[in-house]
């Protein structure tokens, strides 16, 4: 059974009509067709140009901000981590369990992808870190291991705990579930944190990975010296290096929402319902296994074929173009997981009121319930099916950008097509997740 | 060439979304008529032998906004769930109704809590 069926909301979407599912599909093959042969023929998402100064770093705003997002941070990190463990029992009801499943995993890549990287600040490993450094001169980056100074295998260690407990264990909404991984992941990434400063949470922590992955399609973004500036959506995906263990980071999350809009078919359902405990964490377990591994197939295919194209390596090819499923994972993300963040988010936000389910009513919306038809099922599709488009064609024009950048004229098209054919497939199958069957 | 495809883009957006759109939520404000059911007359049933559902899982589907009787006969030995309208059913050996208005739309698993065991998948639309 999937996560939010069983625990935090307990309702899914209604499967999306077929009409507008081959709408969509039809709008992602023609639109990429169009952009391939009649778009750019010169790079326009470049990494160089200069871009608008929104705040500057040397100001009271860039201050302030910072230090309020940082302070937010920590003190709703450890909030949440209190609640899990000692607040209510019941998933529905907890704040912690509401703010990872649905705030953080859904907000924030949302939120990243519109004002860029927003986890930067509020991460609390960070702040507590770099508290730390301030205090104790001992506290100094030390020398940093080069697994972690690069690559970020680390983080796709992390990153495929949280997705298998988030997606696979049975008793992933137990409170005490998440309170014990809430637990040891902060340990961990803080402890990491302090011995190693950020290097390691570029390394080895899968939030700030991802996020600042989503981060680079945004139009807002942090330089060097900390200034706000504005950019060209998707410029970003062109400045960011890929590093080893990125591309298998991709895979992962793709693949693992893949299967969460996997397990809402009837098909699964009637595969799992009657299993349950350890027999439907095995089943889930292997599921995910398998889903990943078949997305990873195909993009392992994609770039093999091009790469016979451009006479080029594959790890080459491969580390070009990998950032250009991020489009992807965030249509995906939005698709499966929006009206959860609509509907239950609601749910979450009241729980401020009473963090630890005493009875409290701290901000008056305790009693608060949700008002399930402040989106109708119709605008759910609808962003459901947009969501997914728009990944697609976003994800074609990056793929194209990059490509007209490195090729020439005559290459560039051609080595786009097994680009193009994967893009549709997965738009393809994310729609047709979507249709429930 | 670049205003020419985002107003292509916008209208065949638009399109899709206009498309369509029978499947809309009542209004927050408005309500369903409550009209009498006879007490033989169950939106569907549940017969539980032994403890286990008999005929095991199915899909039901029911009209958003509609009131409805779930009748569930046979012995229950576990509490029932209704997710997302989080309606319950202690055990009982006498023939119970699981009642509610369905006025959340979407998908939802009745399930027996303890054992997890999914009965029903029901479709709210």
């Amino acid at each position: 059974m999937t996560l939010f069926a069983h625990g935090i909301g307990g309702r899914t979407d209604l499967p999306l009509p077929s009409w507008q599912v081959a709408w969509a599909a039809g709008f992602a093959v023609a639109s990429a067709f169009i952009i391939v042969n009649m778009y750019w023929e010169r790079s326009r998402l470049s990494e160089t140009a200069s871009h608008r100064l929104l705040i500057s770093s040397s100001g009271k705003v860039s201050r302030i901000g910072s230090a309020t997002l940082r302070g937010t941070g920590l003190v709703v990190w450890g909030v949440a981590l209190v609640s899990t463990w000692s607040g209510s029992r019941q998933p529905s009801e907890n704040l912690g369990v509401g703010l990872l499943l649905i705030w953080l995993w859904v907000g924030i890549p949302i939120a990243s992808s519109l004002f860029g990287d927003v986890w930067l600040e509020l991460n609390p490993f960070r702040t507590i870190a770099d508290a730390a450094r301030t205090v104790s001169a001992r506290a100094q980056a030390r020398v940093v291991p080069s697994v972690i100074a690069d690559t970020s295998w680390p983080a796709v260690v992390a990153i495929s705990v949280y997705l298998w407990l988030e997606l696979a264990y049975h008793d992933t909404t137990n409170p005490r579930s998440i309170a014990v991984f809430l637990t040891v992941y902060s340990a961990v990434m803080t402890m990491g944190a302090l011995r190693w400063g950020m290097a390691w949470l570029r390394s080895a922590d899968g939030f700030t990975v991802l996020f600042g992955l989503l981060a680079t399609i945004a139009p807002v973004y942090r330089d060097e010296s900390g200034d706000v500036r504005l950019r060209m959506p998707l410029s970003g995906l062109r400045a960011t290096t890929a590093r080893p263990g990125l591309i298998p980071f991709v895979v992962v999350v793709l693949g693992s929402t893949t299967f969460d809009g996997f397990t809402r078919t009837e098909v699964w359902t009637e595969l799992t319902s009657s299993r349950s405990g350890w027999s439907e964490t095995f089943a889930n377990s292997v599921g995910l296994t398998l889903v990943v591994i078949a997305v990873g197939s195909i993009y392992l295919v994609t770039i093999a074929l091009m790469a016979r194209s451009t006479g080029e390596r594959v790890a080459d090819v491969s580390t070009r173009f990998c950032l250009t499923l991020v489009p992807i994972v965030l249509a995906y993300s939005i698709a499966h997981y929006f009206s959860l963040l609509i509907l239950e988010g609601q749910r979450t936000l009241a729980h401020f009121s009473d963090p630890f389910d005493r009875g409290w009513d701290l901000f008056g919306t305790a009693d608060w319930t949700i008002h399930w038809t402040i989106v109708s099922p119709a605008t759910i599709s609808w962003v459901q099916a947009v969501a997914i488009a728009t990944g697609h064609v976003l994800a074609v024009v990056a793929a194209h950008d990059i490509a007209v950048a490195t090729y020439d004229r005559r290459l560039a098209k051609t080595s786009q097509y097994p680009m193009l054919a994967a893009m549709v497939a997965y738009t393809v199958i994310g729609l047709f997740l979507l249709l429930g069957d | 060439m670049m205003r020419w495809l985002v107003l292509c883009a916008t209208v065949v957006t638009l399109a899709g979304a206009c498309g369509d759109s029978g499947r809309s939520a009542p209004s927050a404000a408005s309500t369903v008529s409550a009209t009498a059911v006879e007490p033989e007359q169950a939106t569907f049933v549940l017969e539980f032998d032994n403890g286990k559902l008999v005929g095991g899982f199915r899909r039901e589907e029911v009209g958003l906004g509609d009131p409805v009787r779930v009748l569930i006969i046979g012995e229950l030995t576990e509490r029932i769930h209704l997710h997302g309208y989080d309606v319950f059913v202690e055990p009982t050996s006498s023939d119970v109704f699981l009642e509610f208005d369905a006025l959340i739309p979407g998908r939802f698993e009745i399930e027996l809590e303890e054992s997890s065991e999914l009965l029903v998948q029901l479709t709210v639309s």
